[in-house]
């Protein structure tokens, strides 16, 4: 395999599959105590005095300490508890929030605006029989410790040394998950201070083939590596934990430093952690989606069975219906039977086209049934029953679709009483020779405004229909939706049906809408 | 004249002859029927559909809501590390928005104006599914909304999807690089399952780790560890001597360990040096020579895995499926 990699360089559009490297993200501010302070210099006029006046804002700025949100970790390599061959692996944990691992400082300094400071956690990777006790066990307990920041600074114990840090009366009773660590081993195996500035980098991904991630989904992570790969051996699977530690006030506790006199161990705040089982598998993603034939297998969507080796025409039936995903299943039918019918779910092996079924009215409509093996097909009904149970589960959708259907009847209610009032004027001519001119007296506003008004009726009865009527007119039933036959509708043919010349009743206009003009009013 | 029983009863004959005549006048009318393929394209709706009720039933066509057990019916349709490909049903999808439609109807004009409006609803979800992703992600809506069609899609029920949750999948309709399918879904079901629609019949579908969690790595060799090189793109173009991410195949640098109590500690700032020096030497840094950890991760990280499947390779064809897409 090549060991390249598609990398995109400063100001080129990120393609899918492609990362941008940076050194760091850098917050506006490091998380710390600041002080805004404002000034002004009031000058006057024929004064030689000029007053200053001075105001002081101290405001905390505050940034995730001593716990992660619980989205914050968007994945961690190797997979928890993921038994696989990592050998030579340097684990690593990727954050949603690019800025994280830069927002505070190691030393608790507030940093100088876009400076670029050592990050404040630390991935380590320590054994199961490093950590001691029970960690190797399956049912193992949890390596840390639920207890507050007050804990964590203040062991009450001299041989465990916390992290120098300052805290704020609020702050000390923060929960926190802490890990006691044998200074010795830690020192052997945590990154140096200089060390910590390559552990830490962000990466940008571009997300239009991915997952929808979450609210703040820019693509842009920070990723937090580790210094040790993890432990192996070739004989027996070996349990490595990853833990994300904070080493903010423990810069002096890093290999490198001298261990003070009288400490046994050292306490961190276990940001997260995780359980790594390192075994002779191959549990890599690329091992893992080449195994997939040999386990699950790779193919259609379908039902698994023996091969069907008869002939009858039922063996054929029912090696038809498996070959497009049909399920035989149990059907409790209403009168207490039990049966088995057909169910194919949304997905199938096969292409489908329309059916040019139309608009069911309830889900029984949707059954189909064979007579010749005398089975029931549930699928479009379950489709239509699961539909209307997903519109009645959302009341805005069902308020809108209301609405909706109201004004769709209002429309028709008003295309209806147009077309009857058009149809009951006189020709417009008429009326408009009709009314003389006396002498004295002039009608034209009211014929300007009659003019109008039979302009509009002669647009409503000239102008195409809304809807299909247009389309319908003299073709019959050509327009009809889907393919409907109205003696499939016997509501249709049961609704009263009036002359349609006379143009009244809206349940008539939509007859028409629907299977087309009756009798054609001349 | 007043209402009689007698009148109320008239009223009624009228109105019953008057639709048997219809019932009458139906078969003849259905007799002109044209075949359905010369229907007239549907006229708009009188009223559109207001758009969030449009979208609603776009997600609802995509199955958003959909409970799995209807859509795997049984387990053993979709076992622990299998891959299953599919079309999705249209009708299945009509159905389903005829359900959701027909809630709260309460007369014979509901009903007939279902009839008359039901293709042009489905035809508006169906063209909006296209959009569903892209609101869901807060990005622009695409400006082109025609589907090809048909959608397809796949379950993936493995560890890597547990283990790997940002990985990338692309399909492709043909051989050709051309651009990829629009993915109209993509969502984990559940911790371990992976739904993908997409927008047309793919022939190829790649599967990418994702190269967020690319992780690092470390070759042995003999008693020491090394790493090969990459390119960062200096020189600058048009050198094109050292192609950002291509591997520099000539150059393997030593990286050095602590030496320590605890076995395959990496000393990091150390092993960095080493890179550094070596890069340098290769004229391959900027002009000022800047490794930062960016630098430091181009050199470490491994490759990013990709699995690749296409239609028609048929290696191990199962009793049940004809076409069997393998990789």
């Amino acid at each position: 395999m090549s060991e390249s990699i598609a990398i995109a360089v400063d100001d080129t559009p990120l393609q899918p599959g492609m990362i941008r490297f940076s050194q760091a993200a850098i917050p506006p501010l490091t998380a710390g105590n600041y002080r805004m302070s404002a000034s002004q210099i009031v000058k006057l006029q024929n004064e030689d005095t000029k007053p200053t006046y001075q105001a002081n804002q101290d405001f905390t700025l505050q940034g995730p300490r001593f716990a992660l949100a619980l989205n914050d970790v968007q994945m961690v390599v190797p997979p928890a508890n993921q038994p696989g061959d990592w050998e030579n692996t340097l684990p690593n944990l990727v954050l949603r929030r690019r800025v994280l691992p830069w927002v505070r400082t190691i030393d608790g300094t507030t940093a100088p605006p876009n400076t670029i400071t050592t990050p404040w956690m630390a991935l380590i990777v320590l054994t199961a029989a490093e950590l001691g006790g029970t960690a190797g066990d399956l049912a193992a307990k949890s390596p840390v410790t639920p207890g507050t920041a007050q804990d964590l600074v203040q062991t009450g114990n001299t041989a465990v040394a916390g992290p120098v840090l300052r805290l704020d009366a609020e702050e000390k009773t923060t929960a926190l998950l802490y890990l006691d660590l044998d200074a010795v081993l830690f020192q052997s195996l945590a990154p140096t201070l200089t060390d910590l500035p390559y552990l830490a980098h962000v990466r940008d991904v571009n997300t239009d083939q991915k997952e929808i991630l979450g609210l703040d989904e820019d693509g842009s992570f920070s990723v937090v590596v580790g210094n040790r790969t993890v432990q192996t051996d070739p004989d027996k699977s070996v349990v490595n934990y990853a833990f994300l530690i904070s080493v903010e006030g423990h810069q002096d506790h890093l290999p490198g430093s001298a261990i003070p006199a009288g400490v046994t161990h050292f306490r961190f705040a276990a940001l997260s952690w995780w359980k790594i089982e390192a075994t002779a598998a191959k549990g890599d993603f690329i091992d893992i989606m080449q195994n997939l034939p040999n386990l699950g297998g790779v193919g259609l969507v379908g039902m698994p069975h023996r091969p069907i080796t008869g002939s009858e025409p039922r063996d054929q039936t029912a090696e038809a219906a498996l070959s497009m995903s049909y399920v035989p299943l149990t059907y409790r039918m209403r009168a207490g039977e039990q049966a088995t019918a057909w169910y194919r779910g949304p997905f199938s092996s096969v292409p489908t086209k329309d059916d040019g079924l139309g608009a069911f009215q309830f889900s029984d409509q949707a059954i189909r049934y064979d007579p010749d093996t005398a089975l029931f097909d549930l699928s479009q009904a379950a489709a239509w029953q699961i539909g209307r149970l997903l519109g009645l589960s959302d009341g805005a959708f069902a308020r809108q679709l209301h609405d909706w259907r109201k004004a769709v009847h209002d429309n028709t209610h008003e295309q209806t009483n147009l077309t009857a009032l058009a149809r009951a004027l006189p020709e417009g001519e008429t009326i408009l020779a009709s009314i003389s001119d006396r002498p004295g007296v002039t009608h034209a506003h009211h014929k300007a405004r009659l003019t109008a008004t039979l302009a509009l009726a002669s647009a409503v009865t000239t102008a195409p229909a809304p809807f299909a009527v247009a389309a319908l007119r003299g073709a019959g039933l050509s327009g009809l939706p889907r393919k409907q036959r109205r003696e499939d509708r016997p509501s249709a043919a049961m609704a009263p049906q009036t002359a349609t010349d006379n143009g009244d009743g809206h349940l008539d206009t939509l007859l028409d809408r629907v299977f087309g003009p009756g009798e054609q009013a001349e | 004249m007043t209402a009689t029983p007698n009148n109320r009863m008239m009223g009624f004959q009228e109105l019953l002859s008057a639709a048997g005549a219809a019932a009458v006048r139906a078969p003849s009318r259905a007799a002109a029927a044209l075949p359905g393929s010369e229907l007239p394209a549907p006229a708009p709706l009188p009223v559109p559909l207001p758009a969030s009720a449009v979208s609603w039933l776009a997600q609802a066509a995509l199955l958003y809501g959909v409970p799995f057990q209807y859509i795997i019916p049984d387990d053993r349709m979709l076992p622990k590390e299998s891959i299953r490909f599919f079309y999705v049903d249209r009708n299945w999808q009509h159905r389903l928005i005829e359900g959701a439609v027909s809630i709260g109807m309460s007369s014979s004009a509901d009903t007939l104006q279902l009839m008359a409006t039901i293709e042009q609803i489905i035809d508006a979800a169906i063209q909006k599914t296209p959009a569903v992703r892209a609101t869901m992600r807060g990005v622009a809506e695409p400006s082109d909304t025609t589907t090809i069609g048909p959608i397809t899609g796949f379950l993936l029920r493995s560890v890597a999807v547990t283990g790997w949750p940002g990985m990338e999948v692309s399909a492709y309709s043909d051989a050709t690089d051309g651009p990829p399918l629009r993915t109209l879904r993509m969502d984990r079901l559940s911790d371990d399952v992976l739904l993908m629609l997409f927008d047309g019949l793919p022939h190829r579908v790649e599967i990418l780790q994702p190269p967020e969690g690319l992780h690092f790595g470390i070759r042995p060799q003999g008693d020491t560890y090394v790493s090969s090189l990459r390119g960062l793109g200096y020189p600058e173009p048009p050198s094109t001597t050292y192609v950002p991410g291509a591997q520099i195949c000539s150059k393997e640098v030593v990286l050095k360990m602590r030496d320590s109590a605890a076995p395959g500690v990496l000393d990091v700032a150390a092993s960095a040096a080493n890179l550094k020096t070596a890069m340098l030497g290769l004229g391959a840094l900027d002009p000022s020579g800047t490794f930062t950890s960016a630098e430091f991760a181009v050199q470490m990280v491994r490759a990013a895995g990709m699995q690749r499947f296409k239609w028609g390779v048929t290696i191990t064809p199962g009793p049940q499926d004809k076409r069997s897409m393998t990789r």
